[in-house]
């Protein structure tokens, strides 16, 4: 007798099984290293890096990090002497990392253009990764660090994590209530969710580059070109590098590129969508610079299934009280208050969620996918990349989820899948 | 948006340049940007003027150009991508590329090349060729970049860097007959990272005789760490054979891997995970209640009905316990029987768990029952069952006052005396009714538990018959008793001078009695009592809208009696004699208006003797009102007559209180 599994039905285990219970140190102790800690190195150093999931993370020893540029590199290393980890290693080079035997995670912590080389060349080099959001700067990038984790059977950690802790963005709750409704069909199907900037980080929803920036000197403790790294070589000016790049097309996509996943990746989750992308997206928004992020006014991305998800970039909608999801048979706004009668009563009777993997540690001794992983985090990243892709191309088109590109659209394409300046492009591919 | 251009604000400071944000230029400049559309592009390619104008403008040294020129040729780019322009997609590219070469700003290469990405033709040409080969190290980096922009190459294999990579594309290679050995062999390897990469290509597709060799595997493993891995793969690709594996799993020494197993099968199968249920639960031990209970969570109400509702009586106390809980987080009814059930179960643990249940879900038709266990029941166990009664009691008064006082009347002495005490805790009228019974009947020692009950009574309404007792009864213990349960009332309650004041005053001029308790009570019962609070008014003016004449004797000012006219006579019964010594009324306050008013007394209702009056003399009504004393006079009635008000026909009487002094 033969069992068959199509892949359709695999995803929907895997979403399901998302898992499990915490496992007792007992059990993954035969696992560990002789310091009984697995070890961890950071890549960048700037402000992202120094937060509670990073520097500050002590279930895994530091031995190791670097930044091209120098002057972090040495903020790093005293702090991991005031931290207790003693003398670290610490270089300007990601790669002297990554040939690193004995660190386990290399925490990506750089701007997001470096995001996608630096997963696929780590996955590459066996280390087990925990990338910091958006995941990639571009959808190939993403498809390339899926195959890669694949490949080398490496376990990816998206850093975001409202689908599974923390309040859901303005919604004044966390997601798990929500999806137990929505799981359920209580507001029945499709689903169409709208979310304005008071779920998207407020002052962050429509960062912006400057224009008209005229080329600076590089800072001689700065390596501008690695830097740079896989980004088109352009002219250094001190708005473009550390704090402020997100309002550049070259290494970010504005306030959407930094929090879209952190807010649609609940989103994709509530809609079950883990597996596939929307196959059309709609834009209004003035022509974008070419350098420089712009703002938008409305984005809608529309899955096969119905399913859309509105993003209210000049917050038009927030009267009707943004964020909220509709159905054929309710509607739901903040705080659970929603058109459906008897609600809560509604919501005890029904089936928790499947539990989810939010121990990394576990996943990595255990090999099980983390919650937040290489596969359900490259969907949710392909939503915000999508979405920037019609404000870079200033009109909507059509994506195939399953092939990962425009449809009949080469324009779009240029922007789906970006080349590398070299020796990046070759070093993910090579 | 005030944060917005805040951040703006701090954004051009950081920059240290009079640069514009990009979404700020954007918004200003919309209108014009708008233009930018398919028509406008359509003018433009048919214009090689304006082209020639256009690329002219965007080559400015610095990137200085102007962002609307800037932005128009990145529009135009594009344009040349689509259907409708690109007819002209050769044309600005040899111009993008020519404009390129001559330029000898480095910058204004650079932004002709970051146009040409976009364009994407011609890439392969002499032109980029050369400025590839550019002694400026961006304008060469960026001409490489382009060139290899639009290449369409097949993308090479995923390299073979590590070892695991390597074992993935070994084992990928192997035909489907000698896949499973490959991964049970590589499983084995030391490095639990291989085993994690067989796992994730066993998780991929398997047929009953890999299951098998899996579940062969599965029984020499010692590691939990290993066997959870095993679980998990089998649940990720839905393997329905594997259910022996995940009963040998459930019987496992191992907690963890006991966890994993009813995770992994209810992710599995929900049906199956759900119809094993009854035979997991039958065995279940404390210890592992959260396991099973995190997986039966995620099975919907009606699975849970049918495999728990007619086995629950087979299950093991923890398993009771779990069933119990999740059918009272569903709010299934089922869940007050299986309760009910419960609460007489030889396990007291159980039986607890039943009642503590029961404190929430118990309604009018179990009230003979828990009441009737009441009786039965001993120790911790009696002392749960009276709190479920009175936890269900506060919900469904009428029904479980009811079922006490039917109960009390049969009961013998010994449940008449655990009734009582429950009785004390539920409190309200009918059963203070039944309980002083008790307390005055022949029965002693019943009449003892009874007086113990009204001193231990959950609301102040035993207070008058209290009172009573500690200075009349003839048993010297009930007297103490009840003071004491004055006392403690007392303590906690700090109107209880105002509330009962007048009941102890009617006692007071009683004779005889335990003078001790007398004293204790009058220092209790000490300072002015408001005779007034609450008693019944009768007055002779039509009443305005919902200002009734109560609202003068309910002890707030924020509600008052409005009569329709004046003079209006107000007469309060106090419902027994008092001493009356002083008063306090407080009229409408809000503008400079005065009211005449006097008060007067009566033994009978029918001859009033003054004893204050302001008609002589008014002054404006404030928010204090006018306090006054007089004579002590005793009374049963009491009168407030307004006899006019300076600003319209009308009475507005926010409060009136007449004082007894007790010393």
């Amino acid at each position: 007798m033969s069992t068959s599994f199509s892949r359709r039905n695999f995803i929907q285990k895997t979403a399901a099984f998302t898992a499990f219970s915490i496992i007792p140190a007992k059990v993954l102790r035969s696992e560990t290293a002789p310091s009984n800690q697995l070890t961890r190195a950071l890549i960048g150093n700037g402000g992202i890096a120094q937060t509670a999931n990073h520097f500050g993370f002590s279930a895994t020893r530091l031995i190791a990090l670097c930044d091209p540029d120098a002057e972090r590199v040495k903020g790093g290393l005293a702090r991991a002497k005031r931290d207790g980890y003693g003398e670290i290693m610490g270089c300007k080079d990601f790669r002297d990392i990554l040939a690193m035997k004995d660190v386990d995670i290399v925490h990506i912590c750089t701007p997001p253009h470096w995001h996608g080389v630096m997963s696929i060349m780590a996955a590459q080099a066996g280390k087990d990764i925990w990338c910091e959001k958006p995941m990639t700067r571009t959808i190939g990038e993403g498809r390339r660090v899926m195959e890669a984790v694949k490949a080398n059977g490496r376990i990816f950690r998206l850093n975001t994590w409202f689908r599974f802790m923390g309040g859901f963005y303005g919604f004044g709750t966390e997601v798990k209530p929500i999806k137990k409704i929505v799981e359920n069909r209580i507001l029945g199907w499709p689903l169409k969710v709208t979310v304005g900037d008071v779920s998207g980080h407020g002052w962050k929803f429509n960062w912006s580059g400057q224009i008209n920036l005229e080329p600076q000197p590089i800072p001689a403790n700065l390596d501008w070109d690695l830097w740079l790294g896989p980004a088109p070589y352009k002219p250094y000016h001190a708005h473009r590098c550390h704090g402020n790049f997100r309002g550049y097309w070259d290494y970010d996509g504005g306030g959407l590129g930094d929090m879209g996943q952190h807010y649609l990746d609940p989103v994709q989750y509530l809609l079950e969508k883990d597996d596939t992308s929307p196959i059309r997206i709609d834009v209004d928004a003035p022509p974008q610079h070419p350098e420089v992020v712009g703002s938008f006014r409305r984005i809608t991305l529309t899955y096969a299934d119905g399913c859309q998800i509105v993003l209210d970039g000049d917050n038009s909608l927030q009267r009707a009280g943004t964020p909220f999801i509709e159905g054929p048979k309710g509607k739901l706004w903040p705080k659970l208050r929603s058109d459906v009668k008897n609600l809560n009563q509604i919501l005890a009777d029904l089936p928790e969620p499947a539990p989810q993997q939010t121990d990394f540690m576990e996943s990595i001794k255990l090999r099980r996918p983390f919650a937040l992983n290489e596969n359900n985090g490259f969907r949710s990243c392909t939503v915000v990349n999508l979405a920037l892709v019609a404000m870079r191309l200033g009109r909507g088109f059509n994506f195939d989820p399953v092939k990962l590109r425009a449809v009949n659209d080469p324009a779009a394409d240029l922007f789906i899948d970006q080349q590398h300046r070299q020796p990046w492009q070759n070093a993910i591919y090579a | 948006m005030k944060n917005f251009y805040l951040l703006l604000a701090s954004l051009w400071l950081t920059a240290g340049v009079m640069a514009e944000s990009g979404a700020q230029w954007g918004n200003k400049n919309a209108q014009e940007l708008r233009k930018f559309d398919h028509q406008h592009y359509a003018a433009l390619a048919a214009d090689d003027a304006a082209l020639n104008a256009l690329l002219e403008a965007a080559a400015k040294p610095a990137y200085t150009a102007d962002p609307l020129t800037l932005t128009r040729l990145a529009g135009y780019s594009q344009y040349v991508r689509q259907p409708a322009g690109q007819a002209h997609q050769k044309k600005l590219a040899d111009k993008l590329l020519a404009a390129c070469v001559q330029a000898s700003d480095a910058y204004i290469k650079l932004c002709f090349l970051d146009q040409l990405r976009w364009v994407g033709y011609p890439q392969q040409s002499a032109g980029l060729k050369t400025l590839a080969a550019d002694n400026d190290q961006a304008v060469a980096a960026m001409a490489d970049l382009l060139i290899r922009t639009l290449e369409q190459k097949a993308e090479p294999p995923v390299p073979t860097v590590t070892a695991y990579a390597q074992l993935r594309q070994d084992i990928l290679k192997l035909p489907d007959a000698e896949r499973t050995a490959a991964l049970l062999k590589a499983f084995d390897h030391s490095d639990i990272g291989m085993a994690g990469v067989a796992m994730a290509l066993a998780q991929q597709a398997g047929d009953a005789k890999a299951t098998l060799a899996w579940a062969q595997k599965y029984a020499t493993l010692k590691d939990p760490a290993r066997k959870i891995m095993i679980l998990d793969m089998f649940a990720l690709r839905g393997d329905n054979n594997a259910k022996q594996t995940f009963l040998a799993a459930l019987a496992d020494d191992d907690d963890a891997v006991v966890t994993a197993a009813h995770n992994a099968w209810v992710a599995l199968d929900k049906t199956s995970y759900a119809s094993h249920l009854p035979s997991i639960l039958q065995n279940l031990s404390a210890a592992q209640v959260p396991q099973v209970q995190n997986a039966m969570r995620q099975l919907n109400t009606s699975l849970l009905r049918q495999a728990l509702t007619y086995t629950y009586v087979k299950f093991s106390p923890a398993g009771k316990l779990v069933a119990l809980t999740l059918f009272k987080e569903r709010n299934v009814a089922e869940a007050t029987n299986m309760a009910m059930q419960a609460m007489s179960e030889a396990d007291q643990n159980l039986a607890i768990i039943g009642l503590q249940l029961l404190r929430e879900t118990a309604g009018p038709p179990q009230a003979p029952a828990i009441i009737e266990q009441l009786l039965k029941a001993q120790g911790r166990r009696a002392q749960e069952t009276q709190n479920t009664i009175v936890a269900a009691a506060k919900r469904h008064a009428p029904a479980y006052t009811a079922a006490v006082n039917l109960a009390f009347e049969k009961a013998n002495d010994a449940h008449k005396e655990l009734l009582l005490e429950c009785a004390a805790r539920i409190g309200g009228a009918p059963l203070l009714q039944t309980t002083l019974t008790a307390a005055t009947g022949d029965n002693q020692n019943l009449a003892t538990a009874a007086v113990r009950a009204l001193a231990n009574w959950s609301d102040d309404g035993a207070i008058p018959a209290l009172i009573q007792i500690a200075v009349h009864d003839p048993n010297a213990r009930h007297q103490k008793l009840a003071l004491r349960g004055i006392e403690t009332i007392a303590n906690k309650q700090a109107d209880i001078t105002a509330k009962y004041g007048s009941a102890w005053l009617n006692l007071r001029q009683k004779a005889g009695g335990n003078e001790e308790h007398k004293q204790k009570l009058a220092a209790i019962f000490s300072g002015a009592t408001n005779i007034v609070l609450n008693k019944q008014v009768t007055t002779d003016q039509p009443t305005e809208g919902n200002h009734i004449p109560a609202n003068m004797v309910d002890g707030n000012v924020d509600t008052a009696w409005y009569g329709g006219g004046s003079p209006a006579n107000a007469v309060i019964d106090l419902a027994g004699e008092f001493t009356v010594n002083a008063y306090h009324v407080i009229f409408y306050n809000q503008d400079r208006r005065t009211y005449t008013f006097k008060i007067e007394l009566s033994g009978d209702g029918k001859e009033w003797h003054e004893v204050a009056s302001n008609v002589a003399d008014p002054q404006p009504s404030t928010a204090e009102g006018f306090k006054g004393e007089f004579p002590p006079r005793k009374a049963r009635f009491a009168k407030l007559v307004v006899l006019k008000n300076s600003a319209n026909p009308a009475v507005h009487v926010q409060e009136f209180k007449l004082f007894s002094e007790v010393k």
